[in-house]
């Protein structure tokens, strides 16, 4: 039973050492300080099954898009093509000139940093980080991650009917032309997210803390409809 | 090798970095620059964004520490909070702050997001790294604020030499032509040694100069001739009895272009030039045959000399050539204009005299004058006639009496001119219409009545009418007119908010959601609009009111703006933009007549926006909006 079967990290030296030198996360900064908007490909839905195929991560400093500061990498992993192939397009072959699982987190983890994670229904992006980084890395992901989804319909006046970020796109006149790749998606994201940290200052939201409050506040809020 | 080394990672961000090449690619400076520095923009870049209504920059701020790109969205320039109208837009793929970056200095203009809005921003250090680096980005932001203007003119320009040939510059300086130490000659210089100089110097011209230097006359072969003629001829006598006296002169910064016209005005062969107050050089006619710019001159004599009507109605046609060749020569369309005018000027006054040679009985004194876009010296190819005839008269008997005199001939002239291609004038304002050949006293009747009653019809005749000058004959009387004029319409705030009110009637074609083009709907002229009246007339009429009420005397619409603005009645900034703007479109207007001239089309104003390239479009919508902004500003100076 390979679920209950934990694999010894397979880290070399030199990646042990740079493992111990990643800093904590910072949980009480400001939103106009260092943010990073990650996205992944993954073999499917099912996060506690599927494997991350792909990382895709912008950075966002005073509100703006650092168009130098991008990550990207694919991971060398077998696994079996099936039809998720058609939406991240990382075929075998792409796959095969990825690099080690340990080595791909490892990497992502020393470009975030001590920042705080956005992501666009980042449960997804979270849970599959958090599985995999222990599962490989022996590591416990305890960054803050912040839904960009959720941040939307708080920040915006009308939500469109579906809250996924094709729409959002399109209902904020951004482009969607773009290859669909993790960076691509994570590069949209964060323009959307320039766009709501915008609108967040205007509201008085303009700390980690306030924007999480008020998301918690807004869930709350939704709950009874949703029942 | 790190992670985002990897050829598979290398690709993808290379995608990302695609997408935003792809968009820079459509716009200049960028589409001039090469792969390398752009991707070392982008890599220095940051994307920001702004909400409506959001300041990007602003003067409070301090000098300007970045080089905005508009990604998506629209900005507008305000200058004050009471500013009704943006002074400019920005849009998608256009870059500011050009000249605060490069002065170092805070705007003098709020930026501010007219859209929610999107920014590349660079950092000032990779902007100078780019500037130092980059001959086309370096271009584009020394040419700051006319960088898009120029890039248009010269694209024009080069489409229109493709039609024709090599490209010339008119705009070589004469100090650039003078090649050789001018051959002078002192006044007390005997006219034998003189003749003896131009000989051995094999010079066609002998500048006679004071001990200053300074040019008091000019002895040409032409003088030399006349010299010879005379049965007195005294060969000992000094040049300063036989030389032209006060020659014409110009510095070493006017251009080839200012010294083939002046030839051409004035009839001379030979031009001194003068810089600080000391003689430099000469420039002659033959200096200009290596630019190929004599044709104007000899053109311009030609007409001059034309023994009949027939023969001037052959030289128009080299009058087209003329101009399309000058067009493609790079020779801006106010000097176009001009030139046009020159000529027809020239065709107009040989028709006059031809006339009055050919008339059986003598004729009493009268002046010839000019209305609209002659009398201002804005003429292209596409024009009609509209003039009159002025005449002193004591009583309104001996009025009446020369009239009658004159109709004929100016009937005579005007069949002429219509046959030289002045077409006729479709609201009869020609000399040969009784109520348009006036003795001083009935014009200043009429001119006086104008400014007095502002009813519909006489706000449209001031807009003809106070744009006039004498053609032929005395211009002493035509001079007292204009004083007259400018006197009663200074001290009539009334008929200034009337001409003023009738100077929005024709409204630059711009508005709707999109703030784009508003084009006409249907028949033959869908969606197109009309450059003339839709976009210079605005400028024209503008200028035609602050003029009238600020006694300012110039005719043309430049010039009135020109005196208007160091007379402080129009923002230096506002005037050049107003200047830029309507340069731009009168050069699309010829441009068009020009092409339509090729086809074999007939003239026509219309323009479709959507045939012009990405880079016209844009300006010309920014041309009518400064259109707009004058308009709004009338508005406001005058209350409406």
């Amino acid at each position: 039973m390979r679920l209950f079967f934990q694999r010894k990290a397979r880290l070399n030296a030199a990646q042990q050492q740079r493992l111990a030198r990643l800093p904590a996360p910072h949980s009480k900064q400001a939103l106009n300080q260092r943010l990073v908007v990650v996205d992944v490909e993954a073999t499917g839905l099912n996060t506690r099954r599927d494997h991350i195929l792909a990382i895709g991560a912008v950075a966002l400093e005073q509100g703006a898009v650092m168009l130098n500061q991008r990550f990207y990498c694919v991971l060398n992993r077998e696994h079996e093509v099936n039809d998720t192939v058609l939406i991240h397009r990382l075929g075998p072959e792409t796959l095969a000139q990825g690099v080690s699982v340990e080595e791909g987190l490892l990497a992502f983890l020393e470009f975030v940093g001590a920042s705080p994670l956005f992501a666009f229904h980042a449960r997804y992006d979270a849970q599959l980080l958090t599985r995999e980084c222990k599962q490989h890395l022996k590591y416990k992901l305890q960054h803050p991650v912040v839904d960009v989804a959720q941040m939307a319909p708080l920040l915006m006046a009308e939500t469109p009917q579906q809250n996924t970020l094709e729409t959002w796109l399109a209902r904020l006149g951004l482009s969607v032309s773009e290859r669909h790749n993790a960076l691509a998606d994570a590069y949209a994201t964060a323009k959307m997210l320039a766009l709501l940290l915008n609108k967040a200052q205007r509201q008085h939201i303009s700390t980690l803390m306030q924007l999480q409050s008020a998301l918690k506040r807004q869930a709350q809020e939704q709950l009874p409809a949703m029942f | 090798m790190s992670t985002t080394d990897r050829p598979i990672a290398r690709t993808a961000i290379e995608d990302n970095l695609q997408s935003i090449t792809q968009f820079l690619r459509q716009y200049p400076p960028f589409m001039h620059m090469d792969r390398v520095h752009l991707a070392y923009l982008i890599e220095h870049c940051v994307l920001r964004f702004y909400a409506k209504d959001e300041p990007i920059i602003q003067p409070q701020d301090g000098p300007v520490e970045h080089f905005y790109i508009v990604k998506q969205g629209r900005i507008v320039g305000r200058r004050g909070a009471e500013d009704a109208a943006p002074t400019f837009e920005i849009t998608q793929g256009e870059c500011f702050p050009i000249s605060a970056l490069l002065a170092e200095r805070p705007t003098r203009t709020a930026h501010i997001a007219a859209t929610d809005t999107f920014c590349l921003a660079l950092n000032k250090k990779a902007f100078t790294y780019l500037l130092g680096h980059r001959p086309a980005f370096q271009d584009y932001c020394l040419l700051r604020i006319s960088g898009l203007l120029d890039e248009a003119m010269q694209h024009i320009r080069q489409q229109a030499a493709a039609n024709v040939g090599t490209q010339h510059t008119l705009d070589t300086t004469l100090g650039e032509l003078l090649l050789r130490e001018p051959v002078t000659a002192n006044p007390h210089m005997p006219l034998y040694q003189g003749v003896r100089l131009m000989d051995e110097q094999q010079v066609g011209s002998l500048p006679v100069i004071n001990e200053a230097g300074f040019p008091i006359g000019i002895f040409t072969l032409r003088d030399l001739r006349a010299v010879i003629a005379s049965p007195k001829a005294d060969l000992n006598q000094p040049l300063a009895q036989v030389m032209t006296p006060a020659p014409h002169y110009l510095t070493p910064k006017h251009t080839a272009f200012d010294a083939t016209l002046a030839m051409a005005e004035h009839h001379i062969a030979h031009i001194c030039v003068v810089e600080n107050k000391r003689l430099v050089g000469m420039v002659s006619e033959r200096d200009l045959f290596a630019l190929q710019r004599m044709d104007l001159v000899h053109l311009a004599r030609a007409l001059r000399n034309a023994p009949t009507v027939a023969a001037l109605v052959q030289l128009r046609e080299e009058v087209e050539q003329l101009m399309q060749r000058m067009f493609t020569q790079g020779a801006s369309p106010e000097q176009l204009t001009h030139l046009i005018t020159l000529l027809n000027d020239h065709t107009s006054t040989r028709v006059i005299e031809l006339k009055v040679a050919e008339h059986p009985a003598p004729l009493p004194e009268f002046t010839w004058l000019v209305f609209g876009s002659e009398a201002r010296q804005e003429q292209t190819l596409y024009t009609d006639q509209d003039n009159g005839i002025l005449f002193h008269a004591e009583t309104q008997t001996e009025a009446e009496a020369i009239r009658r005199q004159l109709l004929p001939l100016a009937k005579a002239i005007n069949e002429a001119l219509h046959e030289c291609g002045f077409t006729w004038c479709p609201g009869r304002i020609m000399a040969s219409n009784p109520e348009l050949c006036l003795s001083f006293s009935e014009w200043q009747q009429r001119f006086a009545g104008l400014v007095r009653e502002t009813s519909p019809q006489n706000l449209l005749l001031s807009t003809i009418f106070f744009d006039f000058r004498g053609l032929w004959g005395s211009t002493e009387a035509v001079e007292q007119l204009r004083h007259q004029v400018l006197a009663q319409s200074k001290e009539n705030p009334a008929f200034q908010r009337a001409l003023a009110q009738s100077a929005l009637q024709h409204r630059p074609p711009l508005g709707g959601l999109f703030r784009d083009f508003t084009l006409s709907k249907k028949g033959e002229h869908k969606n197109t609009l009309n450059l003339k009246t839709e976009g210079l007339t605005p400028f024209v009429d503008g200028m035609r009111v602050l003029a009238l009420s600020h006694g300012v005397a110039a005719v043309n619409t430049l010039e009135r703006l020109r005196e208007l603005k160091s007379r402080g009645v129009i923002d230096a900034l506002d005037a050049d933009a107003y200047a830029e703007a309507y340069h731009f479109i009168q050069l699309l207007r010829m441009q068009g007549h020009q092409e339509q001239r090729h086809a074999g089309k007939p003239f026509s104003n219309r323009i479709a926006p959507h045939s012009l390239n990405h880079l016209d479009r844009r300006i010309l919508r920014e041309s009518l909006r400064q259109a707009q902004r004058l308009q709004n500003s009338l508005s406001f100076r005058y209350k409406l």
